[in-house]
């Protein structure tokens, strides 16, 4: 079930007549609503893959639980191991056997050898890298001892299946989420509101915004042969706009649902593409991915205790392991790769140079630049299609008019597309500015209510008349 | 508390007439036009096309079929219903309501290509040409055979509002600016320009099967049944399938077999599937659509076959 469907437009108010109605019984039950509700959301989907959900859940309540328990550091870390084993196996063979079986296979090849790993046909359990990602930060926690152990069985498995959040994040660290489900829900009229104005606002994005630049991008991207280097330009700007409105548009949509039921889940996004450095984008955009990275596997390492070049090399290791996270595609691998030098350099930059406010425009320029080029990377089908689009975007002769405008014109002025490129155009500028003035200069919820009731109807409207309703999944749950 | 629910109560009130309206606005704006496919399709739904002989079909109706050569050659006042992208699986609740009004209609050509004739479809083709037609029943249940979705329209406030896509910008951007309309063009006829067939790339077009579906076949055979009851002729006209792009198909002898079972329904059976014109690339754009010239040669031989068989 996706949230950009009629099945969720008609499961969210039952599920939320539920919740509510079972808090009289306690939070035991109103965990339990949310539990089968979250697993009638995911088994939706594919029902096979619930066990695979449940399991993972089960054994990590086991291992914290002994953990709990046990006196012997040792054993500790064993019950960790296995955690990591079950969780780390699951996403290794659904997700990664095949690259890797594929990857191994065409190495042998290509020193003249051949070897017998099957490609097998596997498919990939919607948002598995999300909640396996959740349920080992909970492990690691409790061994850690920064957490103690969940005290209720349903109240974890929510937390680690809660359908507001399972399938495309944000990750929860048990700190956060945990506490909240283990406490009796109160329905409060400013959840409501901010939860349905966040709702709003995501379907608006996702439905209005990326779907529909969506229709432009997957025509350059998948027909790349097709086209030449201003094409590409416009379509990069495309797609960077299209991934943060889908998966902006997601994280809004969860955290709006999960305010529903009085649950305050963590920011995901805050308006990256306004960032002057790499550095600061990354804190901006998946938040809570970078943030799980930087508290398990970065800090473990040694973080900023140790040496610049040390530092560099977790952060190009930490990145390598995102753009993987990401997918098991070698594109996504030298995305991975790609960021991790360009954070590097950018470190480098800041012990050499010191900022001067002039340079600021000049930086933020650069960063977009340096994103667009990432994107690029990230959404070309094959490396043999990167290196053509790399080379369409580099020849100089790409952007010369009379060469371009055969391939551009068509595709700008053609009667679908056209109407696409322009009301894409409008919609992004309609996009940013709202953002921004609705992060630094207004409070979209102190306004006046006639202010605000014009922007609710048109937020409807545009869903209605603009919005996309092919059933596009979000390109998130694809990881 | 009361306030709070006012607002709410407000807030649906005015998207609920906003929507209201502007779903009035688009259904009459379609309902308008009177060019193009769109034209055809507003025309049967609203009574007022009336010929002896119709080409129904897909683009290879479309762009197969010259309707002028037909109507000097057998006589027949001619009119191209082809519909790009559209075969029998969604057309024939426009066909069933074009049979029941009909009072010239003599002979009805059912037009197949060899590659998406019989195709069953699993979902709408362009729906922007039918939304202001879906309350027509036999248009709506042919839309429910494709997608029971469809059946949202009943339920989902202003679901018809979000079943028209990109496509349907075009024809509220011509409201818009007024640009005046182009009535019907030559009786729905669509000429595929001046191209040639690429052999290069046919060679590397892997061996494939085309789809019998028998949703299809059977919607063939109920709207002939129709047609026969009103003493119209039903020809089922299987268009030139190019001969490099004919071998690659695994399945073609099944095709056309079960082509041929129509005439156990009293269906005449036109199969120019490898007709000597098929070998001639010079008339095709690709494996079944036609250019300008190949569809005159094509429709010259049509006619003089419908003219054999009316003597």
């Amino acid at each position: 079930m996706v949230f950009n469907s009629l099945d969720f437009a008609y499961f969210l108010p039952i599920v939320f007549v539920l919740y509510w109605s079972s808090s009289k019984l306690g939070v035991y039950w109103q965990n339990v609503v949310l539990l089968v509700a979250s697993y009638v959301f995911y088994g939706w989907w594919d029902w096979r893959f619930v066990g695979l959900l449940w399991c993972s859940t089960a054994v990590d309540y086991w291992a914290s639980q002994r953990m709990q328990q046990s006196k012997h550091p040792g054993g500790r870390k064993k019950l960790l191991w296995l955690s990591l084993f079950v969780n780390l196996g699951v996403l290794s063979f659904f997700k990664y056997y095949n690259f890797f079986a594929d990857s191994f296979s065409d190495a042998f090849v290509f020193f003249g050898q051949e070897v017998g790993l099957r490609h097998l046909d596997i498919i990939l359990p919607v948002g598995v890298s999300f909640y396996t990602f959740q349920s080992m930060g909970y492990t690691i926690d409790v061994y850690k001892k920064k957490i103690l152990p969940a005290t209720s069985f349903v109240g974890f498995a929510v937390y680690v299946g809660f359908f507001a959040q399972l399938v495309a994040g944000p990750i929860e660290k048990a700190s956060n989420l945990l506490p909240q489900l283990l406490k009796k829900g109160t329905l409060k009229y400013k959840d409501l509101e901010q939860g349905a104005h966040l709702l709003l606002w995501g379907l608006f994005k996702k439905v209005v915004i990326a779907d529909r630049l969506a229709l432009v991008v997957d025509e350059i991207f998948n027909n790349a042969g097709e086209y030449y280097g201003l094409t590409f330009a416009m379509g990069a700007i495309f797609f960077a706009v299209q991934i943060y409105c889908d998966f902006s548009g997601y994280s809004d949509m969860a955290i709006g649902t999960a305010r529903l039921f009085g649950i305050q889940l963590s920011k995901n996004f805050a308006l990256p593409y306004f960032s002057s450095s790499l550095t600061v984008f990354w804190r901006r955009w998946h938040i809570s991915l970078f943030q799980w990275f930087k508290d398990y596997v970065y800090i473990p390492l040694g973080g900023s205790q140790v040496g610049l070049a040390k530092q560099l090399w977790y952060v190009l290791l930490v990145f390598l392991l995102s753009g993987l996270w990401h997918g098991a595609q070698w594109t996504f691998v030298i995305w991975g790769a790609y960021h991790g030098w360009l954070y590097g350099l950018e470190k480098i930059s800041q012990v050499l140079f010191k900022n001067k406010r002039w340079m600021l425009p000049f930086q933020h320029v650069l960063v977009l630049l340096a994103l667009l080029l990432g994107w690029v990377i990230f959404r070309s089908n094959s490396w043999e299609d990167l290196v053509y689009i790399l080379d369409a975007l580099t020849s100089f002769e790409h952007y010369s008019w009379v060469q371009v405008s055969p391939y551009f014109v068509p595709l700008v002025k053609n009667s679908v597309f056209g109407i696409d490129v322009f009301l894409s155009v409008f919609l992004m500028v309609l996009l940013f500015s709202l953002e921004y003035i609705f992060t630094y200069q207004l409070d979209f919820e102190s306004l006046p209510f006639k202010i605000r009731l014009p922007f609710y109807v048109f937020g409807v409207w545009m869903i209605y008349v603009v919005g996309v309703f092919e059933m596009k999944e979000f390109i998130y749950f694809q990881f | 508390m009361p306030v709070k629910l006012f607002r709410l109560f407000l807030i649906l009130l005015l998207c609920v007439l906003t929507l209201g309206w502007t779903q009035w606005w688009v259904r009459r704006t379609m309902l308008s036009v009177k060019e193009d496919t769109m034209g055809k399709i507003n025309a049967v739904a609203a009574r007022e096309l009336d010929y002896n002989m119709t080409v129904w079909g897909a683009s290879t109706a479309l762009v197969n079929v010259n309707p002028a050569i037909l109507k000097d050659s057998t006589g027949y006042p001619t009119m191209n219903m082809g519909i790009n992208g559209t075969n029998i699986d969604q057309y024939h609740g426009l066909l069933r309501h074009y049979i029941g009004y009909t009072e010239q209609s003599q002979w009805l050509l059912l037009v197949l290509d060899v590659e998406g004739g019989l195709l069953d479809r699993d979902y709408y083709y362009h729906p922007h040409y039918w939304i202001h037609h879906l309350d027509n029943p036999a248009i709506y249940n042919s839309f429910y055979d494709i997608d029971p979705a469809i059946q949202r329209l009943q339920y989902v406030p202003f679901y018809a509002l979000t079943l028209y896509d990109q496509h349907a910008f075009q024809y509220i951007k011509r409201a818009l600016s007024n640009t005046k309309e182009v009535p019907t063009e030559h009786l729905g006829y669509k000429p595929n320009g001046t191209g040639y067939y690429d052999l290069e790339s046919n060679n590397k077009v892997s061996p494939f099967t085309v789809d019998l579906g028998t949703r299809c076949f059977e919607k063939i055979i109920s709207i002939s049944e129709e047609a026969h009851a009103k003493g119209i002729e039903v020809a089922v006209v299987v268009t030139p399938c190019f001969s490099a792009g004919r071998d690659k198909i695994l399945n073609y002898e099944a095709f056309t077999e079960k082509v041929e079972e129509f005439k156990q329904n009293n269906i005449y059976v036109l199969d120019f599937s490898d007709h000597g014109m098929s070998q001639n690339p010079k008339y095709f754009v690709d494996n079944t659509h036609l250019n300008a010239e190949g569809a005159n040669v094509f429709t010259r031989i049509l006619a003089s076959r419908i003219n054999q068989m009316t003597q």
